[in-house]
């Protein structure tokens, strides 16, 4: 083996190395964070969305569940979220489940890693939990249409005791001022 | 063998891509432990 091929070799190494600890260090933190990309199937019927089932309006924000989590239920059309402005608790797990009434939305939580497309037919569902109160833009990042760039929402998260106790049926939305 | 190929390893040009690559890994960290992981978790 001469000098040249002996470097590749010891190049070709080192890659492998560099690839390792890049794997091993998204691998560790995703298991220790349960940090992985949002991956619900879930089909719905886009035509009969505000009509019956899940997301009919008085059924749409931030509800309680029995664990003491917080399930968050919007929709997604041209070109708003229903609700346009929500609110949840801090450090608590909090559910998003979204879905369109027309064509592919996108919903990001800027400063979060909560990011995934809302495609007409499925319902898109992220969980996270939010450590720092505050309030998160939520701007639509799938072109969507002409009025896709005034299409946004908010979300208020207020510390884990601020936030009332909704009854079974009770729901959050606008907690702004 | 081919002839023009040479002897010794150019060590000059080992160190700037070694230096290149190095910088790269720390970027790629900083990215991943200073701005992606405080982002906090989702599933």
């Amino acid at each position: 083996m001469d000098a040249a091929e002996r470097t590749e070799w010891h190049w070709m190494a080192a890659m492998l190395a560099l690839l390792g600890v890049m794997m091993t260090v998204i691998v560790v933190t995703s298991l220790a964070h349960a940090l992985r990309p949002p991956s619900n199937v879930e089909t719905i019927d886009p035509d009969t969305l505000h009509l019956a089932g899940e997301f009919v309006d008085s059924n749409l924000g931030s509800a309680r569940e029995a664990d003491g989590s917080v399930t968050v239920r919007l929709i997604a059309q041209q070109y708003s979220f229903a609700p346009d402005c929500l609110t949840v608790p801090a450090d608590t797990p909090v559910r998003f489940r979204i879905t369109s009434a027309d064509v592919v939305h996108g919903f990001l939580l800027i400063d979060t890693n909560v990011n995934t497309m809302v495609v007409p037919g499925f319902v898109a569902e992220v969980r996270t939990r939010f450590t720092r109160p505050g309030e998160y833009a939520l701007p639509c990042h799938e072109f969507c249409g002409l009025g896709h760039h005034a299409m946004w929402a908010h979300v208020t998260v207020i510390p884990r005791d601020q936030f009332p106790e909704l009854g079974a049926t009770g729901r959050l939305r606008c907690a702004r001022h | 063998m081919n002839d023009s190929t040479p002897d010794v390893a150019p060590r000059g040009a080992l160190l700037v891509a070694s230096i290149a690559v190095a910088l790269l890994l720390l970027g790629w960290l900083a990215f991943y432990v200073l701005l992606f992981l405080p982002r906090g978790a989702v599933g």
